[in-house]
């Protein structure tokens, strides 16, 4: 059981600290402004991610097979030098999990401006190529007005 | 009429047309990697048309103007984020220099001197009569005071290098301004809208207006030709047209804002060193009373001091500021009085002012309110706010902070030296802080600097033989003497420095101890043959006037340790005088509720975050963590920022960059309708030829 706990545990902080590294590469690429890479590391970015819950969700079937219900428990039963090892362990995951959490939500705030500025260029865009006159005269030579944009009622009460 | 000289007309103007796009091709293509150079074309339309049989006939091409390719919409974008940019990158590198400052990591600083100061305080507590403990004390606190200042010093010319630099970027705002105007004013003489455009002209007025925005917040109004305005984004006109206008970076001053049918005619000023700009309110004056109140952010937060009270008394010295660091002094002038609503804005720094005309300015500093925002009426982007920011809200928070750390540190330690005992007894001990007001209540109005630390209560002075030690008197003062009613009156906030006087010469008749004032300072003297110690004090007068402490000064830059210590370590007080007027020797009262400072927590107080309880290690360590947590949030601003800009300047640069693919296969098109151009010519020539040798 301490093996599988402490392979499993070495394994996460690998992920996470390779997940950090990962989530940098990424900011770089939006401050660069090479939205292609972005989306290919994204890619990276949830499969990683996806493995390191699988990684947690086994572990902890294997804990509760043992009787544990947390891995809190199983490491109150270590010898102070063993349990030392797995709380450094367990200390770096939570480190790099937390850099991971802040340097995403940096790389979401800059997405979503990057984003947001691209919409309104493109809206502005529109805006100058739609007409803003939409009504015409039909080919028979009646008026036709038409509104602006779409509505499910229309007229006059 | 069609026909062949028609037909050599048509080769002649399309031979023009064409060289004319080669040769703005030709432009393009040399100016490939020149800044700021947009792209050009030559505009073609086709020549007007005669009609005839078989139908119109067209008569050519015409060369019409010469267009730049340019987006207006993405520029005003990318002068709006360039400004953001600019100011979060010159705050974060100039925010990267006080981290270097507060940095302890590789040196001795602040935080390992006073665990040293504290550490020595224990070791002291465990042998009093010790002379090298005391001399390890003196030598460590030196070391803390030393530390302080540094900090202070190094933060301080940060903050006038800030100036400096501010200063400079005015000059260069002010050359830009003119730049423009004189650009405009070239652009307007030399354009003909649809036929003579000033490409060159406009790319160098964009990128001035660029540099511009890198400084300062704009906004571009674009009325055709050089009809440009740009004003800052909170409406003060910059350029308009020909016409510019300029900013000034001026010494600090005070502006009266007079309410009309005031009849203040005297003058102001300010002494003082702050960070925040006050606005001053007269809320009434009756006879020489004159009642205030001050604001901060621009009129917006009310100030108020420890107790919670807004409303102040002027003193005749002037107006205090709630938060202690300066005076505005008034002189209201004969036969002039204050008016309630004269309002007074105190500017302690050198300010940015945009002038309107010649002689109405307006303050535009740029200024970051206590709740975090900007203040929208001023300057709100660009390195000017970059530098205005890290000025104020910045170094000046810091050192706002640091103040208060030493103002703390010097209390607190000086309260309870104060009413201990070292190894000797006084003769003549003089008081290291001053009043104002030698008859004004030393609670309020008299100017103590730790006036608002005094509380009712009573202190005890104890006279002894120099000779025998034996005490001869032990006598707590009264402060309101009665020959008749010798019942002892306690101190109240409301005694003046003369009242303490009266209470020291009363309460010894036999002159053994006599109390007088020099400058302002309480000076107690002992008559030959005698000398004295001080017991408990309820008060806190002692360490407010600078009696019997360990440290002088009350703020980072005027901290040190006290003279006579310095002078005779025996002055360290270790133990007390007990409620029998005896001191005994290995008593360690005094240096045991010191060394307990480290771990208790104190009042700390700034105007920026009120009252903070902990202990002054944790204060310490919160002002460079404030400035770690400052660092990274402009750095992610800046990123931020910078990538927004970054995107709109590569939109922009996809529209009026030069691509050198593009410009060689427009160089191949349009080399080849010029060779069919002359071949026309020479058909036209050859049919002619055909023509006149029909005769033949």
């Amino acid at each position: 059981m301490r093996q599988i706990t402490l392979g499993s545990l070495i394994r996460q902080a690998r992920g996470t600290e390779l997940l950090c590294q990962l989530l940098r590469e990424e900011h770089a690429l939006l401050r660069a402004g090479q939205p292609d890479a972005v989306a290919g590391l994204e890619m990276s970015i949830q499969e990683l991610i996806r493995q390191l819950v699988r990684e947690r969700e086994s572990l902890a079937d294997a804990l509760q097979r043992a009787g544990f219900a947390k891995l809190g428990p199983f490491l109150d039963g270590l010898g102070e030098v063993e349990r030392r090892v797995f709380e450094t362990w367990r200390a770096k995951i939570i480190a790099d999990e937390q850099e991971s959490a802040r340097q995403a939500t940096v790389n979401a705030d800059l997405a979503m401006a990057l984003w947001k500025q691209s919409g309104s260029l493109l809206s502005h865009f529109q805006s100058q190529v739609a007409p803003k006159e939409r009504n015409t005269y039909t080919a028979k030579g009646t008026w036709r007005d038409r509104t602006a944009t779409a509505t499910l009622l229309r007229g006059r009460f | 009429m069609a026909g062949i000289g028609s037909m050599l007309e048509i080769g002649k103007k399309s031979l023009f047309a064409n060289q004319a796009a080669i040769e703005v091709v030709g432009n393009n293509i040399s100016n490939a990697n020149t800044p700021g150079y947009s792209r050009q074309a030559v505009r073609l339309e086709d020549g007007m048309y005669i009609s005839s049989s078989p139908g119109q006939l067209g008569t050519g091409v015409n060369a019409v103007e010469v267009v730049r390719y340019f987006d207006e919409f993405i520029e005003a974008q990318y002068l709006d984020k360039s400004s953001d940019e600019a100011r979060w990158q010159t705050l974060y590198e100039n925010l990267k220099n006080v981290e270097m400052v507060l940095n302890e990591s590789s040196t001795d600083g602040v935080n390992s001197a006073l665990a040293a100061f504290w550490a020595d305080w224990q070791t002291l507590a465990s042998n009093p009569e010790d002379t090298s403990a005391r001399s390890a004390l003196l030598g460590h606190a030196a070391n803390l005071v030393s530390a302080v200042q540094s900090v202070q010093g190094d933060l301080q010319r940060l903050q006038d290098g800030a100036d400096d630099v501010i200063s400079a970027e005015v000059t260069a705002i002010n050359k830009l301004l003119t730049g423009i105007a004189e650009l405009n004013r070239q652009i307007t003489v030399t354009e003909e809208t649809g036929k003579n455009n000033a490409n060159g002209l406009r790319d160098e007025r964009t990128q001035l207006v660029r540099q511009l925005a890198e400084k300062m917040d704009i906004n571009v109004i674009d009325n055709g030709l050089g009809n440009l305005t740009i004003t800052t984004t909170a409406g003060h006109t910059l350029v308009d047209g020909s016409n510019s206008f300029r900013l000034a970076f001026e010494a600090p001053q005070t502006i009266a804002n007079l309410k009309s049918g005031s009849s203040f005619k005297g003058s102001i000023a300010y002494d003082g060193e702050s960070a925040t700009e006050y606005t001053v309110k007269i809320v009434s004056q009756v006879g020489s009373v004159v009642k205030y109140e001050v604001y901060i952010d621009g009129g917006k937060t009310l100030l108020k001091d420890e107790s919670g009270n807004s409303e102040f008394t002027a003193s005749k010295d002037g107006i205090l500021m709630p938060d202690g660091r300066g005076v505005l002094k008034f002189d209201i002038g004969t036969g002039t009085s204050l008016q309630a609503g004269d309002t007074f804005q105190v500017l302690p720094n050198k300010s940015l002012f945009w002038y309107e005309t010649s002689s109405s300015k307006v303050n535009i500093t740029p200024q970051v309110q206590s709740n975090g925002l900007d203040n929208d009426r001023r300057l709100t982007g660009g390195s000017l706010a970059g530098y205005f920011q890290f000025r104020d809200a910045g170094i000046g928070g810091y050192l706002e902070k640091l103040d208060a750390f030493a103002e703390s540190l010097s209390w607190e330690v000086n309260r309870l030296h104060s009413q201990g005992t070292g190894m000797e007894r006084f003769e003549n001990v003089i008081g290291s802080f001053g009043v104002g007001s030698t008859s004004a209540a030393l609670g309020s109005a008299a100017g103590l600097v730790f006036g608002d630390k005094l509380a009712a209560g009573n202190l005890v002075i104890s006279v002894y033989n120099e000779q025998t030690g034996q005490i001869v008197q032990s006598s707590p003062l009264d402060f309101d003497f009665d020959a008749t009613n010798l019942e002892v009156k306690n101190f109240s906030t409301t005694n003046s420095l003369q009242d303490v006087v009266n209470a020291v010469n009363a309460a010894f008749p036999s002159g053994t101890v006599t109390a007088d004032i020099i400058d302002g300072h309480l000076q107690i003297k002992a008559k030959d043959g005698y000398d004295f110690a001080f017991g408990s004090d309820s008060t806190g007068l002692l360490a407010a006037l600078g009696i019997n402490t360990f440290f002088e000064g009350a703020n980072a830059g005027d901290l040190a340790i006290n003279s006579t210590i310095l002078g005779n370590i025996a002055y360290i007080n270790t133990g007390h005088v007990n409620g029998a007027g005896e001191m005994n020797e290995g008593d360690n009262t005094t240096a045991k509720a010191i060394a307990a400072l480290q771990s208790a927590s104190v009042s700390t107080r700034t105007q920026s975050e009120g009252t903070t309880q902990q202990t002054l290690g944790e204060y310490y360590s919160t002002i460079v963590a404030k400035a770690g947590s400052d660092t990274q949030s402009a750095k992610f601003n800046y990123e931020y920022n910078e990538a927004l800009a970054t995107d709109l300047l590569s939109r922009q640069e996809s529209v009026s960059g030069v691509n050198l693919d593009e410009e060689m296969t427009n160089l191949i098109k349009f080399q080849h309708a010029y060779t069919a151009a002359a071949k026309l010519i020479t058909t036209a020539e050859s049919m002619l030829q055909v023509l006149l040798g029909l005769k033949q």
